[in-house]
């Protein structure tokens, strides 16, 4: 039954993420229209803040965390009060990154006629963090889930992907 | 009721994504209304800008990527097989 209702939400979530994203990538793909372009530029945008958005309060809160959980008695309290909003916190991260995710890839979709190494680079990178972050939190598997956390929480990983975004919008400004 | 609630909420904001910079396009459509003239000067914008794939600095960016994606890989997936060899027990 728990089985049937994730399928069932999984499944409503694809097709929402489709119909949101495939139609104004359609309508507007290289289509040589300025407003099509700020539109696109924009969406590069909405990418960036809510990567912004959704990883440095969670970066930060878990660094918090980790510190007051290793100075011992004094901080425990503050490592408990963290523990609290965790979940909701943990539920802003993955829904701003999901929408910083899809807003970036449909910016890169729709100007592919222009595509370069960067921006390739930042597709690949942005696609495997996801789908560590996906494998994270879906698999059951332990080694899977151990596998996930190692490698969504890469800090080399982090700085590629940090420096390959400055590095877009330098390149895409000029 | 939870979910309904949680897709909706996710509908919203996938919605607002696509809705706001539209909005804020809309505000200067009167640039480069001359259409050739507008479309000379974008294309000679896009001439200019990236680094295209199959140069020198590209092909570095490029494989650097996925090399250092494919060492985190093959990190990672070490760091978790030395660990199960550490919590083995010797026979």
């Amino acid at each position: 039954m728990t089985v049937k209702k994730t399928n069932w939400k999984f499944v409503a979530f694809l097709g929402l993420l489709s119909l949101l994203v495939i139609p104004p990538t359609l309508v507007y793909a290289d289509d040589g229209d300025d407003d099509a372009e700020d539109i696109v530029e924009s969406l590069g945008w909405v990418a960036v803040g809510a990567g912004i958005a959704a990883n440095v309060p969670f970066i930060a809160m878990n660094k918090i965390r980790r510190y007051a959980i290793k100075t011992g008695s004094s901080t425990m309290q503050v490592a408990k009060q963290i523990r609290t909003v965790y979940k909701p916190i943990l539920n802003f991260h993955i829904m701003l990154n999901s929408i910083g995710y899809f807003a970036g890839m449909t910016h890169g979709l729709m100007l592919s006629r222009h595509l370069d190494s960067v921006s390739l680079s930042l597709a690949i990178v942005m696609s495997v963090m996801m789908v560590s972050g996906l494998l994270l939190k879906y698999t059951s598997s332990r080694n899977s889930k151990i596998f996930g956390k190692l490698l969504h929480g890469q800090f080399g990983l982090v700085i590629l992907l940090a420096s390959l975004v400055v590095l877009h919008i330098v390149v895409g400004d000029d | 009721m939870k979910s309904i609630s949680t897709v909706f909420v996710l509908f919203i904001a996938l919605s607002m994504v696509y809705i706001i910079p539209a909005v804020y396009a809309e505000e200067d459509d009167d640039d480069d209304d001359r259409e050739g003239f507008g479309e000379m000067k974008r294309e000679r914008e896009h001439q200019d800008e990236g680094i295209p794939i199959g140069t020198d600095i590209g092909n570095v960016i490029l494989y650097g990527t996925i090399a250092a994606i494919i060492a985190s890989i093959a990190y990672t997936a070490f760091k978790i097989k030395s660990s199960k060899r550490k919590s083995s027990p010797k026979s």
